[in-house]
């Protein structure tokens, strides 16, 4: 007893500090059903279609209203070109389009006209109301690759980064010019879990942690099982994944988002994943002792019906 | 005593001096030394990439083990090879690869220490544009008490403009200088800008 109420603080920051980085079974297990689509490509461009002509609004006033609207029908058309920009931090929020665009493009879409004409908008449980540098910002992002001819994506992610806001993102809180390269756009497991759960009508299960990676025996075996189901979210420490240079990494902390379409064993032991990010599918091979050193959480859900 | 003492602090101060500094020389004669074999490099890599896209990494210091990574319309495909692999040899014909210009951009790349090369993606005023970069990875780069730098290399197709200290300037925005992957870049020539970055790519 007396060596508990010694020791209480150090027990309560302990505590506090697992809080925080432990987001383990966050919800109860639900299978994600691919099926369940709350609207179709085709209603979402008949929707943008019907627009015609959108006016140039004050709110944005460095995004081009015919451009954005271009954008949002490629949106609709091909989701899976959506891409985050070269260098920035914008992994989460583009691993996370992933649902509106394939599940109700048409809700999207609305969302996305009633953000620009009107400069706020509800989606979910959540009212996007950017602040004053952001509606600056939108459209002046550059040397991004794709991401500079796509103002609907910029509003999109810095809306997103704006509105969320996780411990990572403590020390820079508010939007400065290149922002989107720093920790004031980055995501943290628990902040991304959140932003699924309060944007999209999902019941969102995940493992692991910031630090720790999941307690998992098989992790091949247990994303095979997952991923038959529709596509999970992977956190990985891309340090590993993509080498950048050659320092022999010994602390390893995620810093990545993907989403994992696919994962199957090669005749060799060796193991293909196929996975989104940057606009585009990607198959690599890696050894399974590489993948579960990688892996830091991971992500399904399921459409809630109602 | 008090000599001495002078003597040693100097002769500390210098050795961290002649430590924690790269190459200045590197920099300056690289590019002149190398200039015909990085030339053949772009121009064998935008041939083979017209064909085919793709990136390719040396990844380490013998120089030996590839990375090689090939982009469709729909998917990318990221393989890791040993260069004696025949796997390697397989994969190239199987994406249709001219074998031989691809053992020939190796070769050089190996020659001058070229440890990644890829073709990036820019937009100006609103059009797609393409730049060749390399990175190169080198012994005189590397310093004690610091972290290894790599020596970039972006070639242009168009001459770019460039401020009084020799700093890359944005094409559309002349007040402002114009990063590569966050680094900013200094000439070489018209087209050809250089940077010492803690990243290859």
């Amino acid at each position: 007893m007396l060596i508990l109420c010694r020791y209480k603080k150090t027990i309560i920051l302990l505590g506090l500090f697992f809080r925080c980085t432990f987001n383990l079974q966050a919800s109860p297990v639900t299978l994600p059903n691919d099926t369940t689509r709350i609207s179709t490509q085709q209603e979402a461009i008949a929707f943008l279609d019907s627009l015609q002509h959108l006016d140039s609004s004050k709110h944005w006033p460095n995004v081009d209203p015919e451009l954005f609207l271009e954008n949002l029908k490629t949106f609709a058309t091909t989701p899976l070109k959506f891409y985050e920009g070269k260098g920035t931090n914008f992994c989460a929020y583009s691993a996370l389009t992933y649902i509106p665009l394939n599940y109700d493009p048409l809700g999207f879409s609305r969302f996305m006209i009633t953000l620009y004409q009107e400069g706020k908008a509800r989606l979910g449980k959540v009212w996007i109301k950017p602040s004053a540098a952001i509606h600056r910002e939108a459209g002046l992002l550059k040397y991004k690759g794709a991401l500079d001819i796509s103002p609907a994506g910029q509003i999109w992610f810095l809306c997103l980064a704006d509105h969320f806001k996780g411990y990572l993102n403590l020390f820079n809180r508010r939007f400065h010019k290149d922002d989107e390269n720093t920790l004031w756009a980055s995501t943290n497991f628990a902040k991304f879990n959140r932003m699924l759960r309060r944007l999209f009508p999902v019941k969102v299960h995940a493992r692991g942690a910031d630090l720790i990676r999941p307690w998992i025996a098989d992790i091949p075996t247990y994303l095979n099982k997952r991923s038959r189901k529709g596509p999970i979210f992977l956190y990985l420490n891309n340090r590993l994944l993509y080498k950048k240079n050659h320092v022999a990494t010994r602390f390893g902390i995620p810093t990545h988002f993907v989403l994992l379409l696919d994962i199957q064993e090669t005749d060799r032991g060796r193991i293909n994943i196929i996975y989104w990010d940057y606009g585009k599918k990607t198959l690599q091979q890696v050894n399974p002792r590489l993948l579960r050193k990688i892996i830091y959480g991971i992500t399904d859900y399921s459409i809630k019906k109602d | 005593m008090k000599t001495i003492f002078c003597h040693i602090i100097l002769f500390y101060l210098l050795c961290g001096l002649a430590s924690c500094t790269y190459s200045k020389q590197f920099t300056h004669t690289y590019y002149q030394e190398n200039e015909t074999t990085l030339r053949s490099i772009r121009e064998r890599f935008i041939q083979l990439y017209d064909k085919n896209p793709f990136s390719l990494e040396l990844k380490d210091k013998y120089l030996n083990r590839i990375g090689l990574e090939i982009h469709t319309d729909s998917i990318k495909y990221i393989y890791s090879f040993r260069l004696d692999e025949p796997n390697f040899l397989d994969t190239l014909h199987k994406y249709q690869f001219d074998v031989k210009d691809m053992i020939a951009l190796i070769i050089d790349m190996q020659k001058t220490q070229c440890t990644w090369i890829t073709n990036l993606d820019y937009y100006e005023k609103w059009q797609k544009k393409f730049l060749v970069f390399i990175s190169v990875r080198d012994k005189k780069l590397t310093a004690f008490l610091k972290p290894e730098k790599y020596f970039t290399l972006a070639f242009f197709d168009q001459p770019q403009p460039y401020d009084e200290k020799e700093r890359l300037l944005d094409n559309e925005d002349l007040t402002k200088n114009r990063l590569i992957n966050g680094a900013v870049f200094r000439k070489v020539n018209d087209n050809v800008s250089y940077a010492l970055t803690g990243k290859y790519r």
